[in-house]
């Protein structure tokens, strides 16, 4: 007997744990089907959650309803906010994690929603309906109904392991790889490619020399990533790094031609931000050592994570090169790196919602995209959850813009873009990265986030207060200051001093001036003593940047005004590009391949120039 | 017969001017055979190109970049073999290269930049800093220079408009006459006999000079002559260079032409020779004065060389590349200030390396305008080639 669902999710990484818990609070009955049960929320590589364009992308799926953050908060061993010194808008949160008290978290939070149940077994096709997909069908030969299908495989998809060479099939170390998915796909008519990535050896916590390390610890001040965090008094452990050197580096670029990656045995493309060991010495043959941090992965943890080593070298090659450093000298490895290969299906075969331009009701999230990293995928699956509830209910699916989220940028550039190595998101890929602060997370998708019901409302009240509160204090920066109270501050902070009364705004345009360091008077009337001393930090930081980016910010707000016209400019389904005759000819096949929603889509196109969005433009507007 | 032999050349694309299949043919020149040639070809379907179209399918195609597009504008509308020639060093793309070469050093630059904000979480590299306001100084002087050779490049390409402005019949339609040494305009001896504005051109140093004769300004109540002063008065305001002419025994004013501030003028005495020569040396105030006697012809080479010293006209260096178009200028005007913020910015005590970054992207998208392309993910292609990134 089938059984009814109206959402199944496959996979149970962290794309499909949102997703399925995004389906689920939207009234959903939803089936998470897993290989395994208890690999669920597995965070299969580093033990690391946020950094760097990441951490704001946690925040944006906190502030949509998603789990990631509490999860993290909940299990997070060090935290610290990056790039502290390099400006505010790429201030990022990060929090290294006990992956075991994650999973744990995760786990809850899927048992504790009525509307999921998880069924152990693996998806090898999807049943179609009148031309949509309407369920899938399991190796053990069960069919599963459902009105819309979310993929989430991870790298699970023909997954081959290399470890020089050795090759296993596989999805991840010791679990088996998914077979039959991706040919059901391609003989729906999806274009499917091979894509790869790597994780670094694990080796025995007692076997490292730690006195050969050096110790570094999180802030003392630790920022919870979820607004929802009650609790937050998290320990704050050291991770260590150490040093590769000249004998390390020849060991690896002697045995380089046993690394598949080299030999020629891996054919799918790598992250060049990502790089394997044997990768960097070979592309940066001119750098004397490369730093490797040594990550606990778990509080307590006997098996301690190389970050920085990923390698797909044979595993008596990894070992002898890393006993070369001294800290490492005995080291014991509990498990050696891998490079995995899988597929993946290019994600320009994608609407702005994920959903399939080719079969309706189908909605891919996470690696099998191409993208990489856990806030990535996540990001994906819990747009892919409420949109695959707002395509049953027939609604307008939730579109994030450039201007609005990562996870907009994320979306829009795997749509428009080629994806040639696994996507990774950096600030520097958002026009807009000005606008796009961590700490704005709330008022960038508040109004949104209820739009489509994914806050709650002791949440939602609370951040409005929130917001309310920064704009009260940013109003009350507006008061006069008069030079007596002010000016030994001044003359400490390096600054000149002021003859008149000057307003705090005014002051708050130099660079090296804060609002603490201004009178309270002037904003003793806006009540922040409600807010933990975390929260309280991020209305300042807010208020200032608003005074001190104000014509920056401005400009970009400007900028999205101008192209927000042509942004939204529609493009049908069936519109006929090889008739437009005066494009280039590149610009024509591309516009063929991708069939872009919109005029703003289009033209971010790759290949696609200004001149043929420009004919294009001409074209749409004309009268049909 | 020679005249029926015809060449047909057929270019494979995309190795032809467009980029497209193409085929070219050559024929005898007489005008019935072309004519002929190209009814039968558009009795076969085809059609005659639209002005400017085969130059348009060569940008949409990617054959020629904006600022080539421009010079082969340039090169079919050149006066002169100096403006031909620079038009053609445009068409090379010898801009277009000097861009692009200006381009690459801004996304060197980002990515340096974009390294520190996105990937490194290491300290700041101390060097980072007074090394990017080098690298920007120099990029801001190599602008400038760039701009600055505008005005030649305008010249050049646009010539430069010189009005002949003065009372009625001071003689300004004969002081034109004898710059074109022809007789373009009506000469007469009844004050505002040219009502309406007159214009020709003269070429020096390869410069296209068009000289405006105008109505003479002077208060007056009838209707017709009134359009005239007024059309003089618009000519003024949009003239390179002003030649006021006056009479022996004018005062050397120009308060009634209402000059906009900067023009450039030239004032001359006309008739001098009506002047007995004891006095002649009293009449100008300055040496910047000239004295010509139109009619006699006498003083003209005088009239030329102040011009050509006033416009600052010179034989450009053939090796030169000089910007043409007002779009160019406007766009290195752009590319300038916002590296000018750049320097500002790294300058600063805490250096916002973010907004740096949104100036140099700007510079970028400046140049990236003016050659019609877009910069797509060329930074952080950049920022992976460059340095050693990830964990």
């Amino acid at each position: 007997m089938a059984e009814i669902f109206q959402i199944i999710v496959v996979g149970g990484g962290h794309a499909g744990i949102e997703a399925a818990l995004a389906a689920a609070r939207l009234g959903k009955k939803t089936a998470l089907i897993t290989m395994d049960t208890r690999a669920v929320g597995r965070a299969s590589c580093n033990p690391a959650i946020g950094g760097l364009a990441k951490g704001q992308m946690v925040r944006e799926i906190d502030v949509l309803g998603g789990v990631m953050g509490l999860a993290a908060d909940d299990a997070g061993i060090q935290f610290k906010i990056l790039n502290r010194s390099k400006g505010r808008s790429v201030w990022s949160p990060r929090a290294q994690i006990d992956k075991r008290r994650y999973e744990h978290y995760v786990n809850r939070a899927l048992a504790a929603e009525d509307n999921i149940r998880i069924i152990e077994g693996e998806a090898v096709d999807l049943t179609m309906k009148c031309g949509r997909c309407r369920g899938v069908i399991l190796a053990d030969g069960s069919t599963l109904s459902s009105q819309a299908v979310i993929l989430t495989c991870g790298t699970f998809l023909n997954g081959l392991i290399h470890i020089g060479g050795r090759k296993i099939p596989a999805g991840r170390m010791g679990e088996y790889a998914a077979a039959g998915l991706t040919e059901a796909l391609t003989a729906l008519g999806f274009v499917s490619g091979r894509l790869k990535t790597g994780t670094p050896p694990r080796i025995l916590r007692d076997s490292i020399d730690w006195s050969q390390s050096s110790a570094f610890y999180g802030d003392d001040r630790p920022t919870p990533f979820s607004y929802r965090t009650q609790h937050f008094d998290p320990p704050n452990h050291a991770c260590h790094t150490v040093q590769t050197n000249q004998t390390c580096h020849d060991i690896i670029h002697v045995n380089k031609e046993r690394a598949p990656l080299f030999s020629g045995d891996i054919n799918g493309a790598g992250p060049r931000y990502c790089p394997s060991i044997e990768d960097k010495i070979y592309r940066f043959a001119h750098h004397a050592s490369h730093t490797l941090f040594l990550e606990p992965e778990w509080e307590n943890s006997e098996q301690i994570y190389v970050n920085g080593f990923s390698t797909s070298l044979p595993e008596d090659v990894q070992m002898k090169a890393l006993r070369t450093v001294p800290a490492l000298k005995n080291a014991v490895f509990l498990r050696p790196g891998y490079a995995i290969e899988y597929d993946f299906f290019p994600p320009s075969q994608l609407k702005s919602s994920l959903e399939t331009k080719l079969v309706p009701g189908l909605f891919l999230g996470g690696q099998i995209n191409g993208t990489s990293g856990y806030e990535e995928a996540s990001a994906q699956g819990l747009i892919c959850g409420v949109n695959a509830a707002c395509y049953i209910e027939e609604c307008q699916p939730l579109v994030l813009g450039r201007d609005q989220a990562y996870t907009g940028v994320l979306i829009d550039d795997l749509i428009t873009k080629d994806t040639l190595e696994p996507y990774r998101m950096f600030t520097s890929r958002a026009e807009y990265r000005l606008l796009l602060r961590y700490s704005n997370a709330d008022r960038r998708l508040i109004n949104i986030s209820r739009k489509f019901n994914l806050i709650d409302d002791p949440t939602y009240d609370y951040l409005q207060q929130k917001l309310a509160s920064t704009d009260q204090l940013s109003r009350a920066l507006g008061h006069k200051i008069k030079p007596a109270e002010i000016n030994q501050r001044l003359d400490e902070a390096g600054e000149s001093t002021v003859t008149e009364a000057t307003s705090g705004s005014r002051l708050l345009k130099r660079p090296a001036i804060t609002v603490s360091m201004l009178p309270a008077r002037i904003f003793d009337d806006v009540d922040l003593g409600r807010y933990t001393a975390g929260i309280k930090d991020e209305i300042y930081a807010e208020a200032e940047t608003a005074i001190k980016y104000a014509g920056y910010i401005q400009r970009q707000k400007r900028q999205v005004e101008k192209l927000a016209a042509q942004e939204q400019v529609p493009i049908a389904p069936d519109f006929d590009f090889s008739a437009i005759k005066s494009i280039s000819n590149e610009g024509r096949e591309k516009l063929i391949l991708v069939r872009p929603e919109t005029l703003g889509q289009a033209m971010r196109i790759s290949g696609v120039t200004p001149a043929d969005v420009a004919v294009l433009a001409v074209v749409l507007a004309r009268p049909a | 017969m020679a005249w029926r032999e015809t060449v047909v050349t057929c270019y494979k694309n995309p190795n032809s001017y467009t980029g497209e299949d193409l085929v070219e043919i050559s024929c005898h020149g007489n005008p019935v055979i072309v004519d002929k040639i190209i009814r039968s070809a558009c009795d076969l379907g085809a059609r005659i190109a639209e002005p400017g179209e085969f130059t348009r399918r060569a940008f949409i195609n990617g054959k020629l970049d904006l600022v080539q597009a421009e010079a082969v504008a340039g090169l079919i509308h050149a006066q002169s073999t100096h403006s031909s020639r620079a038009n053609l060093h445009l068409l090379k793309g010898e801009l277009s290269q000097k861009l692009i070469d200006l381009r690459q050093r801004i996304i060197q630059l980002l990515a340096g930049i974009e390294f520190e904000l996105d990937i490194s979480e290491d300290d700041l590299d101390p060097e980072l800093v007074p090394r990017s306001v080098g690298i920007i100084e120099t990029l801001i002087s190599e602008v400038s220079y760039l701009l600055s050779t505008y005005y030649q490049g305008k010249l050049l390409n646009s010539g430069a408009r010189i009005v002949i402005a003065g009372k009625p019949n001071v003689g300004k339609s004969t002081l034109m006459n004898a710059l074109v040494q022809s007789e373009r305009a009506i000469v007469s001896t009844t004050p505002g006999t040219t009502r309406d504005t007159i214009d020709a051109t003269i070429i020096i140093d390869g410069v296209p000079l068009t000289l405006v004769d105008t109505a003479g300004l002077r208060d007056t109540g009838e209707e017709i002559e009134l359009e005239g002063v007024r059309r003089t008065r618009d000519q003024i305001a949009t003239a390179d260079l002003v030649l006021v002419l006056f009479e022996p025994t004018d005062k050397l004013s120009t308060d009634s032409l209402n000059l906009p501030g900067p023009t450039k003028i030239i004032p001359i005495i006309n008739k001098f020779d009506t002047v007995p020569p004891s006095r002649r040396s009293g009449l100008a105030a300055g040496d910047d004065v000239l004295m010509i006697s139109a009619i006699n012809k006498a003083g003209i080479d005088q009239v030329r060389a102040t011009i050509k010293s006033t416009l600052k006209l010179s034989v450009p260096d053939s090796a030169e590349i000089l910007l043409t178009t007002n779009r160019q200028h406007r766009a290195l005007t752009d590319c300038k200030r916002a590296l000018s913020s750049a320097v500002q910015h790294l300058q600063a005590a805490q250096v916002p390396f973010e907004l740096v970054a949104v100036d140099l992207r700007d510079g970028l998208s400046a140049i990236d305008r003016l050659l019609g392309q877009t910069t797509a993910d060329d930074i952080l292609q950049h920022v992976f080639n460059k340095f050693c990134v990830g964990k």
